[in-house]
């Protein structure tokens, strides 16, 4: 991958990119107020859990396929997987979170280049597929793009669980050195997925997530 | 080298069983002011009892018990079931027993249940089938799909249990990939796979956490007014009392998931749910299959 792939990939999961990150918690603001999570042993289990049978089993193969559909300028079956992982989404707050800032994405790159963004409908569109025609865009290969999904998505989970469960930010690099090995046999086994295996519904996630929509006193948005 | 020997040693000791396949086709269609089973095919053992209409409130609607003898899927058994819903027929569909999947066969064969509901413009359907329970073991393939055109409803739920805690049998063998599709003309509304992996899954905090009945309940509400649609869900959320259950309102469904220990209280929360959801929707009262009771 050419140095400037790799700058463009950095800027892609930039915590400054301006997508409006860092507001959604999946969940996991529930399942420490609810006791689910209370120390770092649990924190690693929750996130390596939503990992190897959440993202991995869909969030990865969908990156994929939306990369190829891209790569391969065949806009009607990207428009068609993004309405899927979509509909994966399994209650009004992760798909908020997912539409948020998939839309925010797509207008940031149709202000840096109409042209990105031409091909598409108005459809409401994934994170997970503005992220896939970005790096199509900015050439980052598939494995360094899917390695850079993950690591967004983990930044995330770690800076929520720094806020409510709290961990200190000793802790939460501790926890990062423990979790970032865990991110490329994810990505693995999410590339090689073939797409009728696809799954990733997690009951326990789903039911935070909706119950996270109606908790008392909350940081992070519904 | 030798995992290739060991293959090849477990292929050859391993009988293949040649599983039963049943299947069953029906359609529905109003037909003089009441919908009426104009398709009823089976091949194998799946069918239905005579169907009636049992609701003075909504004297047109269709009630259905399927009824499947031998009581569950063995190894390699399939299960297909296609249920039509013509424009305007209402239709409620439930089974008499809970779904059971066995233990599967050292050659770990499929027991794959397979059910698609087309719903024309008008209908409505309701699907309310007691749990399933996935025996220690099974390698279990579940797929309930839902076709819906302009502006048919659907209520539909489905309720899996693993292992069986009464007899102190957890689920720590076995496989079962579940699929719950919700379409409305060629636009996805809902696709939830959910892959339950033994032993890992089990101990996954995001996925089973220790529980060993999970549940989904939908309904369509997109044929309401927003303000309406809002009202319902927190109806739902003021009836229903159970800290287990999480209900949101997504993609004009209001869906409702379970996750637990306890079968018997997510089917008597489902249909609170039900109560709440089937006048604001369907336009009637619920009307419990009296099967139910036996």
């Amino acid at each position: 991958m050419s140095s400037m792939a790799q700058l463009q990939l950095m800027r892609l999961v930039s915590p400054s990119l301006p997508v409006g990150g860092f507001a959604y918690s999946q969940g996991l603001e529930y399942a420490i107020e609810n006791g689910w999570v209370n120390n770092p042993e649990q924190l690693a289990a929750w996130i390596s859990g939503c990992l190897n049978a959440g993202l991995a089993c869909l969030d990865i193969p969908m990156l994929a396929a939306l990369y190829k559909a891209c790569a391969d300028k065949d806009f009607a079956q990207f428009e068609s997987v993004n309405l899927e992982l979509i509909a994966s989404r399994e209650t009004l707050e992760l798909e908020l979170e997912d539409v948020q800032m998939g839309n925010a994405l797509r207008t940031l790159l149709s202000q840096l280049d109409e042209s990105i963004t031409a091909h598409l409908s108005d459809k409401p569109m994934s994170w997970t597929s503005m992220f896939a025609l970005a790096g199509v865009h900015w050439q980052v290969e598939l494995d360094e793009l899917a390695d850079g999904y993950l690591w967004t998505w983990l930044e995330n989970q770690l800076a929520v669980a720094g806020k409510t469960l709290p961990l200190g930010q000793t802790a939460c690099q501790k926890l990062l050195s423990e979790l970032l090995p865990l991110l490329p046999p994810a990505r693995e086994a999410g590339l090689a997925l073939p797409f009728n295996q696809i799954s990733g519904s997690l009951p326990a996630l789903s039911l935070a997530s909706a119950l996270h929509e109606t908790q008392y006193c909350r940081l992070f948005r519904s | 080298m030798s995992q290739l020997i060991q293959t090849q040693h477990s292929k050859a000791a391993v009988p293949i069983k040649q599983g039963w396949l049943a299947k069953l086709e029906l359609g529905f269609a109003p037909i003089a002011n009441k919908t009426r089973l104009t398709l009823n095919k089976s091949i194998g053992p799946l069918r239905v009892q005579r169907p009636f209409h049992p609701e003075l409130g909504a004297p047109d609607c269709c009630h259905v018990y399927l009824l499947h003898p031998p009581g569950g899927l063995v190894a390699g058994d399939t299960l297909l079931m296609n249920v039509e819903c013509l424009e305007g027929s209402k239709v409620v569909l439930t089974t008499p027993a809970s779904g059971k999947l066995y233990r599967s066969n050292l050659a770990r064969q499929e027991q794959c249940q397979q059910q698609r509901f087309h719903l024309q413009d008008n209908s409505s359907l309701e699907w309310l089938p007691p749990e399933t329970i996935i025996f220690n073991g099974a390698q279990g393939r579940l797929d309930s799909h839902f076709m819906l055109q302009g502006d048919a409803q659907l209520i539909a739920w489905e309720i899996t249990c693993l292992g069986r805690k009464a007899s102190d049998e957890d689920f720590d063998h076995g496989e079962l990939m579940q699929s719950i599709k919700v379409y409305r003309e060629q636009r996805p509304l809902l696709i939830e796979n959910t892959r339950i992996d033994n032993a890992q899954t089990a101990a996954n905090p995001a996925a089973l956490a220790g529980k060993h009945v999970y549940a989904c309940m939908l309904a369509t509400v997109d044929k309401l007014d927003e303000q309406a649609q809002k009202q319902l869900l927190e109806e739902l959320r003021e009836q229903l009392a159970c800290p287990d259950i999480g209900i949101t309102l997504v993609r004009g469904l209001v869906i409702l998931r379970y996750l637990g220990d306890n079968a018997e209280t997510v089917r008597e929360e489902f249909e609170a749910a039900w109560a709440v959801i089937r006048p604001r929707t369907l336009g009637h009262a619920a009307v419990r299959p009296r099967i139910w009771n036996t």
